[in-house]
């Protein structure tokens, strides 16, 4: 919006001309996406290859299309592994009446710090039971779920667990997402006996099988920008820069793994946030990387864009080829891009995407913009919405599975939670499930996208592949676990 | 010079009178028994907290409110704390008593406190406050890029490839569960207190109080100002390192939990709590840990009003009222005893009363 | 051996940033002897402003700077106006603690009320750039070293020439002897307030162009070096103010072209700070200046 004063209508034609070459050759290598409009789960299913679909259920790829009649099934206690109670892009049973009955309280918590604002993620799942509640609720039961926000700071995570246990006393632990609680609450979670259904980013929440997160954190998506730097190319060396945070250099390391598998050097970078000369840091990580080395960036949006900023004005955007995990992956930063560097940018950061682009066009993505813009909520669609999204729709599966008339406390409530397998959404790759308690942690979102900005938008740029199994993380086993 | 205001200064000599006595046993009792049988274990943990903080402002309330020293290196003293007491604890291999291990943390970060204060001893006033700002930023910098202790080999003790950001020391054995440990936090805070009551009373605290009049008629008299003042330093650097241990233990620690601006809130705090009244220590710990709390969990205001609110009040003791809330509260209180007839009026309140 | 090159533009350019907010404080410190402990803060709400101007009410980006600028001297005036009076006969350190209250009133309404959201500001000068073989230099970063050069020669002729200019010199000497000799004092000390305040607009500016918008880093950390700088300069030098900063900036940056001690590197302004406090406090000089 900003350099919409000056210039704007050439600029618009040369992004036009970009857009357009940049789709002819898309289409040319046969490359499986354009713009990633259309078509964002058929490829799934035709590169069944390149993962080990959960046999037990070789129609969970296709859940947009062919999914049964779902009001039905309520009737029936409804089997814990059988096929989805909501129907995609469904909230809930979809009954169009409001819920009426006894509330099932649920219980969440972000982080919230300038620089990092987690709660979009409970934001949005409070949105969609919202949605639910409006729509039936849990056969007649309205949830009813509200999140605290914290500092990173252990008293205050230990604090706010407390308080949701034992002051609130709700059911479930849904939708926590923070930057340390995975560290600090494990033990408390689980001696009181919740299975918390969560967005990770502390190495924690995927180390303990307390939790289980519907996305893969910084340390898996580190690796899966790794891997799409080494596909297009990144040659001598792999650089990986985190902010100076606790459990970073954790995180980091799975850059090292994949540089090891694809016999490159590496360098791994902590770096104090925000970055105080994003141009300096810009050019040292040029240096550090090389001339056609890879760079993958982890760093949430306010901080990446500075130096995304800085890289294009230095012109080293060509340097190296450059990578990052998800959190950029928000159209808002797209348009900031767009705002600041015109096209330099445009397919030449490769995000790692834990969940479908944000304009599939397909059911959940559907409806979740579609709530998100009827609630008038107060933050921006991004990866982080669909985390909230998904972990709103998988607690309510899980709540819908324990069947009509169920009693529903801590125990039968988390019972349902930690049971919960084929759970699925067109925003994955493949189904989800809480756990299969192989005592190695949760990962089971584990199977992600690649997109790049273009033209002001995220677009997909590479589909569904399997994150590296490594000798220092456990996805081989999970995998087998999967079948 | 001009120091109009700042010249009405607290008491040399502050008496232990039956009805002080009875006001700190009974604090104690409420802290002890009635807090824990009424809290609920959410408002526990934040007691705990307060309590531990309680020490924080206390050592900075020392140095402002005795010596006239305004530091903005506390916060930074409050992790070093931490970082001694988990570097000690797994020196020992983990099997450090806890009493020991909070009054070794105390003494070291004492010397930190020294070595500190060494090279600032001749500077004064308002350079003195820049330089501990400055250290507090090249603490905090190093603090993140060198992290907590979790057990690691070398000086630094940090392993590279451990997933967990947060550290912790165990509670003692006798006070693991939160209600006990609160009670280990208050008492062992009522003794720090106590140790600090008797430095005011005793010859530092009317050595500080001269050098704080006057710092030339100090020394002509032959107060020993170099001594005073690094003793100064080193008990407000003690106090803190005992909360940064009290607090580890308490909670655990993680490196960005400790950035400057608290250091200054810290300040504003302490200000606006009262830094002439040991009182005004656990005032200022309310509004730092609890307050907070009480805005966003009970009334639904947003947390960014309490530092609007810590600001304009700052200013407004500077200006105003340099006694602080405290004094706000001891005049509501004696009005109260005066109305009850518990105490006598005194004719000028404001002029030599303080609590210690 | 690193490539340094890159690194001493940038370096020039944030010590250009820093030397602007410190010839600020110089000024204003040496006429109302307040050391303005809260010139981040009002730069950056001043570049937020200008941020929510632009993006939020489709505001031309110049004028938008402009109102940012203005913003910025008013504030500082403000405060000036109504809080320099009853804290005028305090200590110094009384005068800086309060200004750091009003800090942490600015830093509450930012965090408030322009919460953590993506921004970026970028000025219509970065898209301008200069590129030989040598180096590739902005004309943001250009501005930022020229521009703090140009203002301190402009203030110093502005001191030396101009009525106000000599007014305040008078009050940096001596205040009540001006007061006396029928100097406006509270005029001239509001010009100090306001002139002081748009340098710090300016700075928060570039700051915010050329590092970033994160709140309380724009209100505290990042322009912490310019009161570093000024503080070598005594608080007195402008000269000395401004090669300081530029010698801040360089050091900084060019610490991070080696990998070793790139980790470190933002605490340039701080030890730099600490060791010429330090080195004054040894000599005795602080006698009479700001303690």
């Amino acid at each position: 919006m900003a350099k919409g004063t000056t210039g704007s209508s050439s600029l618009w034609k040369k992004l036009l001309l970009l857009l357009a070459v940049f789709s002819l050759i898309a289409a040319s290598c046969g490359s499986d996406d354009d713009s990633g409009e259309t078509a964002a789960e058929e490829p799934a299913a035709e590169e069944p290859a390149a993962e080990e679909p959960a046999a037990e259920e070789p129609a969970a790829e296709e859940p947009a299309a062919e999914e049964p009649a779902a009001e039905e099934p309520a009737a029936e206690p409804a089997a814990p592994s059988g096929d989805m109670i909501i129907e995609p892009g469904a909230c809930g049973l979809n009954t169009g009446e409001a819920a009426t009955g006894e509330p099932i309280k649920l219980g969440g918590a972000a982080t919230n710090i300038p620089g990092v604002d987690f709660t979009w993620i409970p934001k949005m799942a409070a949105i969609y039971f919202d949605c639910v509640n409006a729509n039936g609720g849990i056969y007649g039961n309205p949830i009813e779920y509200s999140f605290e926000d914290g500092a990173p700071d252990p008293a205050a995570w230990q604090a706010i667990a407390t308080k949701l246990v034992e002051d609130d006393q709700v059911l479930a632990i849904v939708g926590n997402t923070s930057l340390l609680e995975c560290d600090v609450n494990t033990e408390y979670y689980a001696e009181n006996g919740y299975s918390p259904i969560i967005a990770g980013v502390a190495p924690g929440c995927f180390l303990n099988d307390t939790w289980s997160a519907v996305n893969m954190g910084p340390y898996y998506s580190n690796l899966g920008g790794a891997q799409a730097a080494v596909r297009k190319g990144a040659a001598g060396k792999l650089v990986v820069a985190s902010p100076d945070q606790p459990g970073m250099d954790f995180n980091n390391s799975s850059v090292e793994d994949m540089a090891n598998i694809a016999g490159l050097d590496y360098e791994g970078i902590l770096e104090a946030v925000p970055i105080a000369d994003p141009a300096g840091f810009a050019q040292r990580l040029v240096d550090a990387a090389g001339e056609g080395g890879g760079v993958v960036l982890n760093f949430t949006g306010p901080t990446v864009l500075p130096l995304l900023e800085a890289i294009s004005q230095q012109g080293l955007v060509d340097s190296v080829i450059w990578a990052s995990s998800t959190p950029p992956n928000d159209p808002s930063v797209a348009q900031a891009l767009l705002d600041c560097c015109g096209t330099d940018w445009d397919g030449k950061f490769l995000i790692n995407a834990e969940f479908n682009v944000l304009d599939s066009g397909l059911p959940d993505n559907n409806t979740m913009l579609e709530t998100h813009e009827a609630a008038g909520a107060d933050f921006p669609i991004s990866a982080f919405s669909q985390m909230g999204y998904l972990v709103g729709k998988f607690t309510t599966e899980a709540l819908l599975r324990m069947g009509e008339g169920a009693e529903y406390n801590v125990e039968t409530v988390n019972a349902a939670i930690s049971s919960l397998t084929n759970a699925e959404s067109d925003m994955l790759c493949k189904p989800w499930y809480f756990s299969n308690n192989l005592g190695t942690g949760n990962v089971s979102n584990n199977t992600d996208r690649t997109v790049v900005p273009q033209g002001g938008a995220m677009v997909q740029f590479e589909d569904c592949f399997e994150i590296q199994e490594t000798d220092n993380n456990p996805l081989a086993a999970i995998r087998a676990a999967e079948g | 010079m001009s120091e109009t205001v700042d010249t009405r200064l607290p008491s040399i000599v502050t008496a232990a009178t039956p009805q002080r006595i009875a006001t700190v046993l009974g604090f104690l009792i409420f802290a002890l028994f009635v807090l824990p049988a009424v809290l609920s274990s959410f408002w526990m943990k934040i007691a705990l907290e307060m309590a531990a903080y309680s020490l924080v402002t206390l050592g900075l309330g020392l140095l402002v409110g005795r010596v006239g020293i305004y530091s903005l290196c506390q916060i930074p003293l409050v992790a070093a704390g931490a970082w001694i007491a988990l570097r000690l604890h797994f020196l020992f291999d983990e099997s450090l008593p806890f009493p020991i291990l909070l009054v070794l943390t105390g003494l070291l970060t004492g010397v930190l406190g020294v070595v500190i204060g060494l090279p600032a001893l001749r500077l004064s006033g308002l350079y003195l406050a820049l330089v501990t700002l400055m250290a507090a930023g090249a603490i905090t910098l190093v603090l993140v890029a060198v992290k907590f202790p979790n057990g690691g080999g070398g000086f630094w003790g940090f392993d590279k490839r451990s997933a967990s950001g947060f550290n912790a020391v165990p509670r003692p054995s006798i006070a693991e569960g939160d209600v006990a440990y609160f009670r280990y936090t208050v008492i062992v805070a009522a003794i720090v207190f106590m140790v600090a009551a008797w430095h005011i009373k005793g010859k530092p605290g009317r050595a500080w109080a001269s050098l704080r009049h006057s710092e030339v008629t100090a020394v002509a008299a032959g107060v020993n100002h170099t001594l005073y003042k690094l003793w100064a330093f080193a008990l407000s650097a003690a106090i803190t390192g005992v909360a940064g241990g009290v607090i580890v233990a308490a909670n655990g620690v993680t490196t960005n939990q400790f950035p400057v601006e608290q250091s200054i809130l810290l300040l504003a705090v302490v200000l606006l709590g009262g830094v002439y009244n040991l009182w005004g220590a656990l005032v200022a710990a309310f509004f730092l840990r609890v307050f907070p709390q009480i805005l966003d969990k009970e009334l639904g205001l947003p947390v960014e009003l309490l530092t609007i609110l810590f600001g304009v009040g700052v200013m407004q003791v500077l200006i105003v009222q340099p006694k602080g809330v405290v004094e706000d509260l001891t005049n509501v209180g004696r009005f109260i005893g005066t109305k009850l007839g518990l105490i006598r009026p005194t004719p000028s309140a404001s002029a030599s009363e303080t609590v210690a | 051996m690193p490539d340094f090159k890159p690194f001493i533009v940038i370096g020039l350019a944030l010590g250009g940033v820093y030397a602007m907010s410190g010839v600020g404080l110089v000024v204003l410190y040496r006429t109302t002897g307040v050391l303005n402990l809260f010139y981040g803060a009002v730069g950056a709400v001043g570049s937020l402003t200008a941020w929510e101007l632009i993006n939020e009410h489709g505001w031309n980006n110049w004028l938008a700077f402009a109102a940012a600028v203005l913003l910025g001297g008013v504030l500082t005036l403000l405060y000036g106006w109504f809080l320099g009076p009853p804290l005028a006969d305090r200590d110094p350190l009384v005068k800086a603690s309060a200004s750091l209250g009003f800090a942490l009133i600015l830093l509450g309404f930012m965090q408030w009320y322009w919460t953590a959201d993506v921004r970026s500001l970028k000025l219509p000068t970065s898209d301008w750039q200069y590129v030989n073989g040598w180096f590739r230099i902005n004309w943001t970063q250009g501005l930022g070293m020229l521009f703090p050069i140009a203002i301190a020669l402009i203030t110093v002729v502005f001191l030396n020439q101009t009525k106000v200019g000599t007014a305040m010199r008078a009050l940096a000497d001596n205040r009540d002897n001006a007061a006396l000799l029928g100097i406006p004092v509270r005029k001239v000390e509001a010009w100090a307030w306001f002139g002081s305040g748009v340098l710090f607009g300016v700075g928060g500016l570039l700051l915010a162009s050329l590092v970033s918008m994160e709140i309380a880093a724009l209100s505290f950390t990042l322009p912490i070096a310019a009161l570093a700088a000024a503080l070598i300069g005594r608080v007195n030098s402008l000269p000395v103010t401004v090669m300081a900063a530029f010698v801040i900036g360089l050091i900084q940056s060019s610490l991070g072209a080696m990998q070793s001690v790139a980790q470190y590197r933002n605490t340039t302004p701080f030890i730099a700070a600490i060791i010429v406090l330090l080195y004054f406090g040894w000599r005795g000089q602080t006698e009479g200046r700001v303690a």
